[in-house]
């Protein structure tokens, strides 16, 4: 079995054994879990590690035949490029991350774990595939358990109208998506949804200008509804105030990028007539997120609700690095989606340790905690710093990059996306930082406790951890990445020379 | 070999026999789930000898072919047959362990049996009198079995259902007389062979107009459906599940068989009507469902959408997307009255149907919930489940006949139907309501849910051996499109006979 193969299946089938497990042993389903995430979390490092640009665009696949029938011909492809090494090894980490803050889960522990390891499955799945039809499948699989999450375990009054309407959103999206791929597999004369076909297929005979002019909003819209791309964006931060920790933790930092993962791989290059005419528009939108979400996050009281919306902010702009279809933006917008995926299961992780210690997410009942909290106030400041976009995180590197990627053909927009981002953005995180943790602590939170020992920080140091690692050396992830990068954006514009590489233009103190 | 008439006889005599059997008793239930067993199991045979595209013939009677009763099984009434056959077990089963034989009326089972030979005479009749013949033998019994235990509410309910369907036979009968008169044949075969040789003909798209409308009263199609809704939550659970998972897949089951094998294949603007006719049923019954506040009431309206969706992807009139209406035939087969029968387990927890008055099964009886749950989501379309696939191929056959409004309403749909799966999931399973009561110590919700489990693990396997089912489907498909060699079929076995059935 090759690495990618191993990792993906190793959560699926701790999943089997955790279900032989009776649901009593609640110890011996916390430790067989953790093993089986630390188990894919080292795999990922190594596959990331392991991971060769100067090789194959496409290392460590494997291929089984599933449905070989003339008329549907689906093949399990797995295979890993630097955007997929990028994406699996941070979705190995969060996964390991939110398995380590489940402690919290006291009913029906052993349903949960089963449910976020198919979840962590499913998304690694979904990053691995280079078939779309198992990307889809793989995705469809992280969702589902996410609905039931939210709904058993969920907290807040509103958490089954937060369920039905995140099932609502994400299914519609899914099945418009859907849609689009099926309409690539009909228009290209492939005849599969393998993307290293499709590409080759392609690459021959493009797909007619019209049919691309209808798949690519498809996938577009499709799949940016299950990215949070404004206007279809509703659901998030509903969704994610009512989720419990783990699931908003896998569902923000991770799922939401398999919609933008999809389509700056498949889209991108197999319908450059669609890129053409839809870019400018996305380009439009994206500015929904950038600048309206930031003002909605402005407004909120409520921590969940804030983060909620700051990470539709954040995906502005991926958005934005796409749009812009140049080398370095959409650099930027890998970047961005591998440290909004430390950031976003960060945040969140540190909200559910709030929320357990002081019993609401409502940042007014909150205050002084950082005189009890030392180290969870340490890493949220951190963790809001990054989210501003302050130089040495992660986040500076992929916004950085964006801008400049968008600065040529978009000036005005970068503008806009530094205001909604950055300055916004470091307004309303300053603001929950001092209600937060500053001034004096409030006569009914003197029980509260910092994360005891070295067991239960551990994922907030991972976390953490990587969002400096990335920010320090962007190279680790540009290097890689960039092969693929220049093949997406000469692919999506056959007209545009290459630019200046990105990792060049990232040297970050 | 005589097994075509089989799956027909097998519940003709169960029917007799438990008729005149006497005091009810377990031994009656005992042979009647042997029966059904044994016409599964008849079903597989029948599967078995005619995969990949063998025509059995069989003509009973003496008489000369015009006139003579035959009957043709293919790969696709093959199915039809076996699925029905199983379907109508389980539900058996199920009505068995929900009512003590000592309560439960005694002319249910015989009625049953009678309905079931009519559906099965239905998937194997070759010619179109012995095609009506059935469909009087399925109205009778199913009235009967509408109005056995009913009360004054109930009976009016089912009046329309059965003014509606008279109505349809009437229509059918004139039909009958049409297409004699213009083909000298009631034969399938005889017009198909009649239509392949004619020029295209007014009156030949006037005849087929008349069977759609009288198929589509069967079928629940819209505007003809308004009799479906209201009259199918009057019955009992274990009914409704046969009734709902079968009884208007008869319609769809005729319509695609007269389209591919009997009439002519270019009917103009015909199958275009069809299509709008049936987006328009998806959407109605989509919507339909959603204002509805319980279980049966939901997924009676669901019946009408799911109809919709199936004519759809028939009237693109291609293989693939018949192939594709075919899937989501046999998978609404099992996955609709499943939910039926979870949603009847359901009802006997709670004591109740009504979405207000449940709540709290989740925690109590999570099986159950993830049994609905599965088949909730494979209605909905998601992979790999069986529903994905008939999903997957309509959105294909669609975008490649380039009827792009069509798709976008079947996609529509399938987010409508998703809507009230989830409406159901949430106030039976999540909402934990004060003063609703869940009554887990009533024994038979344990072996009802293990009853339903079996069409569970049917419609999983249609998902998850996809490779199978899609070649099924397919070959099925072709079968039906395969105008010529249902002909030769038939034909060559009555040369045999010198045009006399033996």
């Amino acid at each position: 079995m090759t690495l990618t193969s191993s990792l993906l299946l190793t959560p699926l089938a701790t999943a089997l054994l955790v279900l032989l497990v009776p649901g009593n042993y609640r110890f011996v389903i916390r430790a067989l879990s953790l093993l089986g995430g630390l188990v894919t979390a080292v795999l990922g490092v190594v596959l990331f590690c392991r991971f060769d640009p100067a090789g194959a665009p496409y290392q460590f696949e494997s291929l089984v035949n599933w449905v070989s029938s003339p008329t549907l011909r689906i093949q399990y492809h797995v295979g890993v490029d630097g955007i997929a090494a990028a994406m699996l090894l941070v979705t190995a980490l969060v996964g390991f991350s939110a398995l380590a803050v489940s402690w919290e889960i006291e009913r029906q522990t052993k349903l949960f774990h089963v449910l976020l390891l198919v979840m962590i499955g499913g998304a690694l799945g979904a990053f691995a595939s280079l078939d779309l039809f198992f990307f889809y499948f793989f995705n469809e699989l992280a969702l589902v358990p996410t609905f039931i999450m939210i709904g058993v375990w969920g907290t807040g009054e509103n958490r089954n109208r937060a369920a039905f309407k995140i099932t609502m959103y994400l299914t519609a999206g899914a099945m418009v998506g859907l849609i689009g791929l099926i309409g690539l597999y009909s228009a290209s004369g492939a005849g599969s949804l393998d993307l290293v076909e499709l590409q080759k297929q392609v690459a021959q005979t493009p797909i007619s200008p019209a049919a691309q002019a209808f798949i690519f909003p498809c996938l577009l819209f499709g799949f940016g509804t299950l990215v949070g791309l404004w206007p279809f964006h509703t659901w998030a931060p509903l969704g994610y105030a009512s989720a419990p920790t783990a699931t908003a933790m896998m569902h923000a930092g991770i799922l939401k990028k398999a919609g933008l993962f999809v389509i700056l791989r498949a889209a991108l290059p197999l319908l450059p007539e669609g890129v053409k005419f839809w870019m400018p528009i996305l380009a439009v939108l994206c500015v929904g997120n950038l600048l309206h979400c930031g003002f909605v996050a402005l407004r909120q009281k409520d921590i969940n609700l804030l983060i909620g919306n700051s990470s539709l902010a954040h995906m502005g702009f991926a958005f934005l690095g796409i749009a812009s279809v140049s080398v370095i933006g959409l650099s930027g917008a890998v970047l961005v989606m591998v440290s909004h995926a430390l950031l976003a299961a960060l945040s969140f992780a540190l909200s559910g340790w709030l929320r357990i210690q002081t019993g609401t997410t409502d940042m007014a009942r909150m205050g002084g905690l950082l005189q009890r909290m030392p180290f969870i106030g340490s890493v949220l400041v951190l963790c809001f710093m990054a989210g501003c976009g302050v130089p040495g995180f992660a986040n500076f590197a992929g916004e950085l990059s964006v801008l400049f990627g968008a600065w040529k053909t978009m000036p005005w927009l970068v503008v806009a996306a530094a205001w909604g981002g950055l300055v916004i953005g470091g307004v309303y995180m300053l603001r929950a930082l001092r209600s937060i943790l500053h001034g004096d602590l409030r006569t009914e939170l003197k029980g509260v406790i910092d994360a005891p020992g070295m067991w239960r920080r551990l994922p907030f140091v991972i976390l953490a951890g990587g969002l400096l690692l990335f920010g320090i050396f962007p190279g680790l992830v540009t290097a890689r990445i960039q092969p693929s990068i220049q093949r997406i954006a000469e692919a999506a514009r056959p007209a545009v020379p290459a630019e200046v590489p990105p990792a060049t233009a990232l040297v970050v103190p | 070999m005589n097994w075509p008439a089989a799956p027909v006889l097998l519940p003709l005599v169960t029917a007799l026999i438990t008729l005149f059997w006497g005091r009810p008793g377990m031994a009656r239930r005992w042979v009647t789930a042997f029966s059904l067993l044994l016409q599964f199991a008849v079903g597989v045979g029948l599967v078995m000898s005619t995969y990949p595209g063998r025509v059995l013939v069989l003509g009973l009677g003496a008489w000369p072919a015009e006139l003579g009763i035959v009957l043709v099984v293919d790969l696709m009434s093959a199915v039809m047959v076996t699925l029905t056959a199983l379907v109508a077990l389980v539900a058996q089963v199920y009505g068995f362990i929900e009512m003590r034989w000592a309560i439960s009326h005694p002319l249910r089972i015989p009625l049953i049996q009678f309905l079931l030979a009519g559906i099965q005479l239905t998937f194997c009749t070759g010619d179109l009198f012995n095609l009506f013949v059935a469909f009087e033998m399925m109205l009778i019994s199913s009235y009967a079995l509408l109005t056995l235990e009913a009360d004054d509410w109930d009976i009016k309910h089912a009046f329309p259902y059965v003014a509606v369907n008279l109505f349809g036979s009437a229509l059918f009968i004139c039909g009958c007389g049409l297409v004699y008169s213009l083909f000298g044949t009631l034969n399938f075969a005889g017009i198909a062979r009649r239509t392949l040789e004619m020029e295209r003909d007014g009156v030949v798209t006037l005849v087929s107009l008349l069977l759609l409308l009288v198929f589509g009263i069967k079928a629940g199609l819209f505007p003809l459906h308004l009799w479906l809704p209201n009259s199918y939550p009057t019955l009992p659970i274990p009914l409704l599940a046969l009734f709902g998972g079968v009884l208007t897949k008869v319609g769809v089951y005729v319509i695609i068989r007269a389209l591919g094998t009997v009439l002519p294949h270019d009917l103009g603007i015909l199958h275009a009507w069809l299509g709008g006719f049936a987006l328009v049923t998806a959407v109605v019954g989509g919507i339909g469902a959603i204002s509805r506040p319980f279980i049966r009431g939901i997924l009676s309206f669901h019946i009408v959408s799911q109809v919709g969706l199936m004519l759809l992807a028939v009237s693109f009139m291609t293989p693939l997307g018949l192939a594709a209406a075919v899937m989501i035939l046999w998978h609404n087969l099992a996955v609709k009255s499943s939910l039926f029968l979870i949603g009847g387990t359901a009802a006997l927890l709670n004591r109740s149907d009504d979405l207000s008055r449940m709540g709290g099964l989740w925690s109590r009886v999570p099986w159950l919930g993830v049994l609905f749950l599965v088949q909730a989501l494979s209605l909905a379309g998601i992979p790999p489940l069986s529903g994905f696939w008939g999903k997957y191929m309509v959105v294909r056959a669609g975008l490649e006949a380039g009827e792009h409004l069509l798709v976008a309403g079947s996609i529509g749909v399938s987010v409508l139907t998703l809507f009230s799966m989830v409406k159901i999931w949430l106030a039976t399973f999540w909402a934990e309501p004060d003063g609703v009561v869940v009554r887990v110590e009533d024994p038979r919700w344990r072996r009802m849910t293990g009853v339903v489990a079996v069409l569970a693990v049917v419609s999983l396997a249609m998902g998850l051996g996809a490779e199978g089912f899609s070649r099924i489907a397919i070959e099925a498909a072709r079968g039906v499109l395969d105008q010529e060699g249902y002909v030769r079929a038939v034909e060559q076995f009555l040369g045999k006979t010198g045009g006399v059935t033996p």
